[in-house]
């Protein structure tokens, strides 16, 4: 018989990567654990973060979004040429940004749920769409948007030591999607259909339905990561604006022990753990005067180890039939 | 077949942290002779498997003796080496695949052409056919895996253990999904295998399997054997009580004849093969039983009325208010529960604790109107009063429901269903696939909860369990409906009657 409160070391496998990769770059690196080098990690990983929590409700319920990162991106570039051609107050741009997303959220659910087309092919169909859509928007160029986001990009709050708001922003958002996953009827739905949509629909659960809202869900929040974080962050529109952010989050999600089979998943520690680690470990790299075209190659290796943990995991739960 | 065949198991145990799985088991097999092993779930069948399969060690001390040298199985390859061989309950087979590439899938690196990569078709065909034809098989070797019947696939796993060397078969509830025709097909092919000197394990919670196919039997429970005998020197009374270690009281359960209202009445349903024109009604309290041939349309009956598959005609009545009314499909789902037949497939979230499985039928109940906060609280202390009323046996509401035996999941399912307390219950295969002991207590829940009121449809294909649990039996037959017994007149001639004459109506 099993223990009931049995040490996990799969659920602390992520805080254990995250830390190791602190204290190593904290040791190599120069100045990396300061305060404000932290703060500013984190700050300009507010966009990714987010992202990964908004694919996080696509992935539990077994959707592989690709387009997530991309619905940021057109967002973004709508809200910011809105300010930039009409001088639209940053409010409004971002209201419309917002509205962009869960739109192009259920664009994709129209397609994938009501359709039945196969997820990860259609997001990828969306994502190379919504690209396009940005750099026609505007023609390949760079459009610095200065004071419409100055302010917000420099409100700071002291008594914290000068931590950004849009982190505070961020910390609001994560501390609601976790408790409305984790719960409320809404989240636990989530998992069931994710768990076995056969199984759910035999209770009498609506999955097409439960499918629809989170991919509706994923698109504000991926609005919102573009609109506001991302032009925020920046204070420009760039047309690699959150440029393969997709593969970040799902490979954050991942990292945080979400299951690419749905069904399975926290938002915090999950998604936040699994994007800080890949975040913290490209600043620390940097820091310590890595060469930047060594980030992705550590990454990859990185997410290899995920999986493998992931695998290990998998087979743990289906009671190691298969030996 | 090589004469110095044997198996022989001297002193096998098996300790798993906290568990002694098996102790001191001993048995031996003999070539021609096929070899039952029962027990009821947990008894240590799988684990017995498994050490066989060379997926555990059993503990020092055993001795399992092959050909008469003692062996150790270190791994499945080891096992497959000496010539044993599963064949499963669910059917292996790779579906787009053509037979011949099915039957000799384990080690196609043999037949690579010398000097190329390219398979050596014509002779995989070949090979092929000679296992097929040693069954008695008369299936296509070309023909793609898809378009052949579960049976056929049945064979085809069969073939698949013999191409490798099989010589000690192992049949773990392999009838689970075949139909009686098929039954009787890999009954024969048994027979044959019987014959040809193999030796041959046959487990099943079917005991009437038991008794037609095996020629002795090896009970096991709790780990150890506690019988083993002639199949013709026992009974299957004798039987069960070894299995259980106590004996069975008959349903002690007297129901009045006299029943309640209807509370559901469904009429000339019609899908789009299966049912047609079919029309009953069901009183409040009454546990009435489908009954039918394997492909009669059961469960498509379930799945038209039910709005899963789509209905092209018909009308339900449900009584709401005082009154019978007509009701959306979409609507009756609220107001019922829906036990499906495939545990696995539609049944359960095997990768979640018991308690969540539980309360998701009702997961309003637990949540605030408006923003949707559930209460975990409140969901356990639901969960574990459910799990104490139907009997579940786990550590707590947190364990995973994949880690249970058929049975105690089955049980989950009738929790879940009863926490949602439906007017309405349908069964599909109440206990299929589950022990004679788990069985008994889920009919007992079953009859209980009709004494409070709580009508129930139930199919099932055993005649037996069907005739002890229900108060009245509609008999299906290509869809249609065919005969209507009422609980004084039960036995197998009256429920055939209707299905005898609409053959010989279809024979005009």
């Amino acid at each position: 018989m099993q223990n009931k409160k049995k040490f996990d070391v799969f659920n602390l496998s992520s805080y254990l990567v995250l830390l190791a990769i602190l204290v190593i770059f904290g040791i190599v690196g120069n100045n990396f654990l300061t305060l404000r080098s932290v703060y500013a990690t984190i700050n300009n990983g507010t966009p990714l973060i987010l992202i990964t929590c908004a694919v996080t409700f696509s992935l539990l319920v077994g959707i592989i979004d690709l387009s997530c990162a991309a619905i940021g991106y057109a967002a973004g570039v709508s809200s910011g040429m809105l300010m930039h051609w009409y001088g639209v107050p940053f409010a409004a741009a971002l209201l419309v940004g917002i509205v962009i997303g869960v739109f192009l959220g259920w664009v994709n659910s129209l397609l994938i749920v009501k359709l039945k087309m196969n997820g990860m092919l259609v997001t990828f169909g969306m994502m190379l769409v919504l690209r396009a859509y940005g750099r026609i928007l505007t023609n390949d160029n760079t459009i610095t948007l200065g004071d419409h986001v100055k302010a917000l990009r420099q409100t700071r709050i002291a008594a914290l030591g000068g931590l950004q708001l849009t982190v505070i922003v961020l910390i609001v958002f994560i501390v609601i999607l976790h408790l409305v996953l984790k719960y409320t009827a809404f989240g636990r739905r989530l998992l069931l259909v994710g768990c076995d949509e056969n199984v759910a629909k035999r209770i009498g659960i609506n999955s097409d339905r439960v499918k629809t809202q989170a991919l509706l869900l994923e698109g504000l929040l991926c609005g919102i990561a573009g609109s506001f974080f991302w032009i925020v962050v920046e204070g420009a529109i760039v047309t690699t604006g959150l440029n393969s952010y997709e593969f970040l989050a799902i490979a954050g999600a991942c990292l945080g022990g979400i299951s690419l089979l749905g069904g399975r998943g926290t938002i915090f520690p999950g998604a936040v753990i699994g994007s800080l680690i890949l975040l913290f470990l490209a600043a620390g790299m940097a820091n310590a005067g890595i060469s930047i075209f060594v980030t992705p190659f550590v990454r990859g290796v990185i997410i290899f180890i995920a999986m493998y943990i992931d695998s290990l995991r998998t087979r743990r739960m289906m009671g190691n039939k298969l030996g | 077949m090589d004469n110095k065949l044997s198996l022989e198991l001297k002193h096998i145990s098996k300790t798993f942290p906290g568990v002694k799985a098996l102790s001191d088991v001993s048995f031996s097999a003999t070539p021609g002779k096929v070899c039952g092993i029962v027990g009821v779930n947990g008894a240590g069948k799988s684990t017995l498997m498994n050490i066989l399969g060379g997926i555990h060690q059993p503990d020092e001390g055993g001795e399992i003796i092959i050909n008469g040298e003692k062996v150790v199985i270190a791994d499945p390859k080891a096992s497959t080496k000496l010539g044993v061989a599963f064949i499963q309950q669910e059917v292996q087979a790779f579906d787009t695949m053509n037979v011949y590439e099915n039957i000799l899938a384990a080690d196609l690196n043999k037949w690579r052409k010398k000097g190329s990569f390219a398979l050596d078709r014509a002779a995989m065909k070949k090979e092929a056919k000679v296992h097929l034809e040693a069954l008695d098989s008369h299936i296509d070797v070309e023909a793609p895996v898809y378009t052949l019947t579960v049976g056929d696939k049945q064979i085809i796993q069969i073939a698949r253990a013999l191409s490798q060397g099989g010589r000690i078969l192992l049949f773990d509830e392999p009838t689970s999904s075949l139909s009686d025709h098929e039954v009787a097909m890999l009954f024969s092919v048994i027979h044959r295998l019987k014959e040809q000197g193999y030796i041959i394990f046959y487990i099943s919670h079917f005991l009437d399997e038991i008794f037609e196919l095996c020629d002795n039997v090896v009970v096991l429970r709790d780990g150890q054997v506690v019988g083993k005998a002639d199949i013709s020197d026992i009974n299957k009374e004798q039987l069960v009580e070894m299995m259980l270690g106590y004996q069975i009281e008959g349903s002690t359960h007297v129901r009045g004849n006299t029943l309640d209202d209807v509370i559901f009445k469904a009429e000339h349903i019609s899908g789009e093969k299966l049912p047609r024109d079919f029309s009953f009604e069901l009183h409040k309290g009454e546990i009435l039983g489908v009954w039918g041939l394997l492909g009669s349309g059961r469960s498509e009956l379930f799945n038209t009325i039910l709005g899963i598959d789509k209905m092209v005609d018909g009308q339900l009545y449900f009584k709401q208010g005082g009154e019978l009314r007509e009701i959306t499909q979409k609507e009756f789902y609220k107001h019922i529960g829906y036990l499906t037949e495939g545990r696995h497939y539609d049944g359960l979230f095997l990768n979640m604790s018991i308690g969540r499985n539980i309360t998701s039928s009702k997961l309003d109940e637990f949540a605030t109107k408006g923003l949707g906060i559930l209460n975990p609280g409140k969901e356990a202390v639901e969960a574990r009063k459910l799990m104490k009323e139907v009997d579940v046996k786990a550590i707590d509401e947190n364990m995973k429901v994949s880690k249970l035996s058929g049975g105690n999941q089955q049980k989950v399912i009738i929790a879940k269903w009863f926490l949602k307390d439906p007017e309405i219950l349908f069964m599909d295969e109440p206990t299929k696939g589950v022990d004679v002991g788990a069985k008994n207590e889920i009919k007992e829940l079953i009859i209980e909860k009709a004494e409070k009121g709580t009508s129930f449809v139930v199919v099932s294909s055993e005649l037996e369990e069907i005739m002890s649990l229900c108060d009245r039996i509609i008999v299906i037959y290509e869809g249609r409906l065919v005969g209507e017994v009422q609980k004084a007149d039960f036995s197998k001639e009256n429920l055939m009657k209707g299905i005898v004459s609409q053959e010989e109506k279809n024979a005009e």
